[in-house]
């Protein structure tokens, strides 16, 4: 039990897929202006990620090793196109926000390592509780660095607006790229001096 | 040999199993995405003509039926051909994303242009939108350009569908952008002027907006179809003029 407890606490922080692994970093910069953009890109790499992992570990006895990546490749695009077909009948505001995002879920390198380093060796469950716990790494990860960036950005919080334009002057540093890259790697290094355990036992 | 036909099975199953999913999908969701776009096309429209149909965030706030409602009392839409003239026996709903988008090579003018007339019920006066469209840098971009009463003062532009790069390209269905043109003018002393895009703090008369930094090639394409399809429309314009 506790075992499979780690699976999940594990990526959260002491093996983040963001900050620990440094994948993901490509959507990570680019969908967290908002708040509201970096919960459904969450949700849906969550998804798609879930899903792959339980689908290639329920194939993994039967993947002919010389094929095996472009099989993991073939089942992520069908998933991530599947994800975009339903963003697009139901929720039309917010993909067209996303717009190329979720296509590029699947060049998402955290869904392929988890297929590759995880899913091929190990049982649907499990894998199916690694997909989550790695999905969740990310979004907290995600909506920290999306929080932050609206608030500091725009003073807003989900669109909320928290702080007054009349008296708080948004950072527009805040909205480009690089601010994303500054907050990236002030998490990283909040992370490794403060949180992660593995370091300190180091020291 | 039989690790070969393992493989070559195994990949054709997968695929099997993966395009079938997929069309199955693509057949259910269809109609529904085929709608929600319909509908984001109708707001687009009464959005540049004014009608507040978005909030603030870009989030439409009237439910699907009252902006049917809205769109059937108060938009009329009409056709006109490559020369300007009513088509009369063709209706906006009609024509194809080819008729209106595709530029013939040598002439350079698409088959149809819909023009959409704003009227408010019980009210006399009327306000034209003309559609818009053209190569960007990698997408055809496609909008809605609202004109006030004289026929030449810009009232509104929407672009409603792209695919340029989210960030550069894409920054032209921002508000920033799209509010620039609104009170810009296509004539002078009744002349028809070509209208500029220009460099970033370029736009020095009422015959131009300034560009979007890092969207060099999405501008000129704008500029080019703006004129472009502006001419076009004017000549009903001129017409219409005539008359009243």
């Amino acid at each position: 039990m506790a075992k499979l407890k780690r699976i999940i606490t594990d990526p959260l922080s002491d093996n983040n897929p963001v900050t620990w692994q440094v994948l993901g970093v490509c959507s990570a910069l680019a969908v967290t202006t908002k708040v509201s953009t970096a919960l459904v890109m969450s949700l849906a790499l969550t998804i798609v990620l879930c899903g792959s992992n339980v689908v290639i570990s329920v194939l993994r006895n039967m993947i002919p090793s010389k094929i095996r990546m472009i099989v993991e490749l073939c089942v992520i695009a069908t998933l991530v196109i599947l994800a975009d077909q339903i963003l697009r009948a139901f929720v039309y505001d917010i993909s067209k926000q996303l717009s190329v995002f979720v296509g590029l879920i699947i060049t998402n390198c955290i869904v392929m390592g988890r297929a590759e380093a995880y899913a091929l060796q190990n049982p649907p469950f499990k894998s199916f509780l690694d997909g989550i716990g790695n999905g969740l790494g990310y979004s907290i990860i995600l909506i920290a660095v999306a929080a932050l960036r609206e608030l500091l950005g725009s003073g807003s919080l989900l669109g909320f607006q928290l702080l007054s334009p009349s008296w708080y002057t948004g950072n527009t540093l805040m909205l480009l790229p690089p601010g994303a890259f500054v907050i990236i790697g002030l998490l990283i290094w909040l992370q490794r001096t403060f949180i992660s355990k593995t370091l300190r036992e180091e020291d | 040999m039989r690790d070969q036909v393992k493989i070559i099975g195994f990949a054709t199953a997968v695929c099997l199993v993966c395009s079938v999913l997929l069309a199955l999908v693509s057949t259910a969701l269809g109609p529904r995405q085929a709608q929600n776009k319909a509908n984001d096309v109708k707001s687009k429209v009464l959005q540049v003509f004014g009608v507040p149909v978005m909030n603030a965030k870009g989030k439409l706030q009237v439910s699907p039926a009252e902006l049917d409602t809205l769109f059937a009392d108060r938009i009329k839409g009409v056709v006109l051909d490559a020369k300007g003239a009513l088509v009369a026996d063709r209706s906006v709903e009609s024509l194809s994303s080819q008729e209106i988008n595709d530029r013939d090579k040598a002439s350079g003018l698409k088959a149809f242009y819909p023009l959409y007339v704003y009227q408010e019920p019980g009210k006399a006066d009327k306000q034209y939108a003309v559609h818009v469209s053209g190569k960007g840098l990698w997408s055809t971009v496609k909008g809605f350009m609202a004109l006030e009463e004289d026929l030449s003062t810009i009232a509104g532009i929407v672009f409603y569908e792209h695919q340029e790069t989210p960030g550069l390209g894409g920054e032209v269905e921002k508000p920033f952008f799209q509010d620039s043109f609104k009170g810009k003018k296509w004539h002078a002393d009744g002349e028809l002027q070509v209208f500029r895009i220009t460099k970033p703090g370029g736009a020095n008369d009422n015959h131009s907006v300034d560009g979007i930094t890092a969207a060099t090639m999405t501008c000129l394409g704008v500029e080019s179809f703006l004129n472009a399809d502006f001419a076009v429309y004017d000549q009903y314009f001129v017409e219409l003029k005539a008359q009243n």
